[in-house]
């Protein structure tokens, strides 16, 4: 009995220590196999544009085909532009896009170096309404990145094409587009001496362009209210200066004050409630923002110097200017109330009007040094400032609502020269002439339209 | 009595065995011993235009050396053999070094030398882009008009950066080669074998640049290869982010592995790369 006890617990101590054994050599092997996996860092890449295929949009009739090709036209203009996407050459696509619901040939786009392929189609429907649909396929993983349809009037098939834009780069770059947006700015006409500036609006693309105001009076720093509709502007309409409310759907016009001396039109507050603006009093400026409900104004700064050009950021937290309080214009930042001014801008060179990018990381200004004007961009705490562009005369920037391209306008020098839009982006080598039909200045993003 | 014996040889014996166990695992990974390498100062660029020719070298290295030293013997005084020792000739040449006898002149393994050169100095324009860039960000009033292909060079114009260029990160952060197994294939890849994979790849990779936090997103892919490098299935994302910067940058690394297959890869060391982790990471490339 004592025995057959022993030879148990002999038994059990035996299992115990093969357990033991065994889990020690899977230990064991589990250990040296984990570690045979390679590991490579790739940490660059190519920086080249993305080579995209785009055909023109099919259509069942020959107008909607006319159509189509318009539209894909439209598409590629706009990636194009933005200097990340390159079309893939039109004549050497080897697949003819016939029916939209169909997984397109992936080899034949391979072939030929495509990595992304935006096929459409556009369909008039008996209403006369347009019905425009698209298909975005990533080409080496063999599968739809996106697809959706617009209904539209027909008129609108400009709208269709950036929207259509809009979202390929959405989903390509994964920030939000910039195309389907608007840019007022000021038109300008006659010889240098007497222009005539009246106030325009035109789609991003420098299409669509037609004049808000009819030049009897000037105009200056037209600037967008974030809901879209609204702009404000500063016009000398009998004489003085005043600040105008203007509704661009409606054409409605209201001032919201008469401001002498002021020298720039305010700009908005990010909900759209307050405007802010500098206001001259003797030989100072000073900051004030107004409550556009109430009209009633705050003083945010108050100091012996000229404090001017407030932009807020998007978060509506901070508020960045100009001001020459330590001899010179430099950009400072303050809290929305006024408290903890600060100068950010350290290098050599005056800086003027500083606008706050609406993804908040940057703020853009402009800056002489030595003869030329410069575009530049700078951390919103002072560090790694950049410069974008640099000419005889390049100001006013202002933003595309992602925060990743500037518009702003270059005055050509001698007597037939003028002012001129161009944009630029973050990596300040894309940059591209706006054509507009004559001089253009003081340009202003609209946010996007939908 | 018995029984405590039994307790304490079963005790004594698992200590035993884990030590058997454990031992030769930690003793498998000894710090890495102090050996001399020689060191050719070249550019990673050059590296990488070299690594087919360097490959089947060292395949026929063997070989070559056989016949080199007949050669040797018959060869005219004019031969230097210590040329012959620094320089991994391309394979074609061991390959004309079959009949020493004949020509024992050719056989002179100094004669390798002027191709490797060649071979050297063929990447050359690549480096020369890179340096170039910086300039770019200084001599500004040179800009031209836009050209997309210029895009590669807007990083650098963040004054701080330094220039950088995909062809010669710091030397930090070259990762060592990968560790041999200790099952009897004691193989290991090489920093130009990893390189040239790394370059590859990093061609055919596009990363969404300039999106709010994008240089901070990191994907983590695991790719998976035949025997004759391309792809065994579709690669796939390790890590997760719930932003659409991510789901681009996550798309883009996919593209780029995918596009770039298959990958010249040495057949010997099959076992090693077969399944891979690569780590895309475009900090570098925002001077970050």
């Amino acid at each position: 009995m004592m025995n057959s006890s022993e030879n148990k617990s002999l038994a059990r101590i035996w299992r115990g220590v093969i357990l033991a054994l065994t889990m020690a050599v899977a230990s064991f092997w589990a250990q040296t196999g984990a570690h045979a996996q390679m590991e490579v860092d790739i940490t660059q890449g190519s920086l080249k544009p993305l080579p995209v295929a785009i055909p023109v949009f099919g259509g069942a009739s020959l107008n909607d085909q006319k159509l189509g090709a318009d539209i894909a036209g439209v598409v590629v203009a706009d990636l194009e532009r933005s200097g990340l996407f390159k079309l893939v050459d039109r004549a050497a696509y080897i697949e003819r896009i016939g029916n939209l619901s169909q997984a397109p040939r992936f080899s034949d786009w391979r072939t030929i170096n495509a990595q992304a392929l935006v096929v459409g189609r556009v369909t008039r429907e008996a209403s006369g309404r347009l019905r425009a649909e698209f298909r975005l396929w990533d080409i080496f993983a063999g599968k739809q990145l996106a697809g959706q349809q617009f209904f539209t009037q027909g008129r609108n098939w400009r709208r269709v094409g950036h929207l259509i834009a809009d979202a390929v780069y959405e989903r390509l770059t994964g920030e939000k587009g910039y195309f389907d947006t608007r840019i007022v700015y000021v038109d300008e006409t006659g010889p240098k001496n007497a222009r005539v500036k009246r106030l325009a609006i035109m789609d991003q693309d420098g299409r669509n362009l037609r004049m808000l105001t009819r030049g009897g009076a000037l105009v200056l720093t037209p600037r967008f209210s974030p809901t879209s509709q609204e702009i404000t502007y500063l016009s000398y309409e009998d004489g003085r200066p005043r600040v105008y409310l203007l509704n661009i759907e409606t054409g409605q016009k209201e001032i919201v004050g008469a401001f002498p001396n002021m020298s720039f039109a305010p700009r908005f507050s990010p909900d759209g409630k307050n405007i802010i603006m500098s206001l001259q009093q003797g030989g100072n400026a000073n900051i004030f923002m107004m409550d556009l409900q109430s009209r009633r104004t705050f003083r945010l700064t108050n100091t012996p110097a000229i404090d001017t050009a407030p932009s807020f950021s998007p978060d509506g937290r901070r508020i960045v200017f100009e001001s020459d309080r330590s001899g010179k214009q430099q950009l400072y930042v303050m809290n929305s109330d006024g408290s903890g001014q600060k100068r950010i801008s350290q290098g050599e060179g005056i800086y003027s009007t500083p606008v706050w990018s609406p993804r908040g990381d940057l703020i853009a200004f402009t800056k002489k040094r030595g003869p030329n004007f410069l575009i530049g961009v700078v951390k919103p705490d002072g560090s790694g400032e950049r410069v974008l562009t640099e000419g005889f005369h390049n100001e006013g920037p202002t933003w595309a609502p992602n925060g990743r391209v500037l518009m702003f306008f270059r005055e050509s020098p001698g007597e037939g020269g003028g002012p001129n839009l161009y944009t630029i982006d973050l990596t300040g080598y894309n940059e591209r002439a706006v054509t507009t039909p004559s001089f253009g200045s003081d340009p202003a993003w609209s946010p996007l339209i939908n | 009595m018995r029984r405590g014996l039994i307790i304490s040889l079963g005790l004594h014996l698992l200590i035993l065995i884990s030590a058997v166990a454990v031992f030769p695992f930690s003793s498998e990974r000894p710090p890495p011993r102090p050996t001399l390498l020689p060191v050719d100062l070249v550019s990673k660029a050059e590296f990488t235009q070299l690594k087919a020719g360097q490959r089947k070298a060292k395949d026929e290295q063997a070989k070559a050396k056989k016949k080199l030293e007949k050669a040797k013997k018959k060869a005219a005084k004019k031969s230097k053999p210590s040329k012959v020792k620094s320089v991994k000739a391309p394979a074609p040449k061991p390959k004309k070094a079959e009949n020493p006898p004949k020509k024992p002149k050719k056989t002179v393994k100094a004669k390798p030398k002027p191709k490797p050169k060649k071979k050297v100095k063929k990447p050359k324009p690549k480096p020369k882009k890179v340096a170039a860039r910086p300039k770019k960000t200084t001599a500004r009033k040179k800009k031209e008009a836009f050209n997309p292909d210029r895009i590669a060079a807007l990083l650098n114009k963040v004054p701080d950066a330094g220039p950088k260029s995909p062809a010669a990160p710091e030397p930090k952060k070259k990762p060592s080669p990968a560790k041999g197994r200790s099952d009897g294939r004691d193989l290991t890849m090489t920093f130009n074998e990893i390189d040239a994979l790394r370059t590859k790849i990093s061609q055919c990779w596009n990363p969404p640049v300039g999106g709010l936090g994008a240089d901070a997103i990191k994907v983590r892919l695991r790719m998976q290869l035949r025997p004759d490098g391309s792809l065994s299935r579709e690669p796939q994302v390790m890590n997760r982010a719930g932003s659409p910067y991510f789901q681009a940058a996550a798309d883009a690394a996919v593209r780029a592995v995918m596009a770039c297959q298959p990958y010249e890869l040495p057949a010997k060391k099959f076992a090693l790369w077969r399944d891979m982790i690569l780590n895309f990471d475009p900090r570098e490339m925002f001077g970050g």
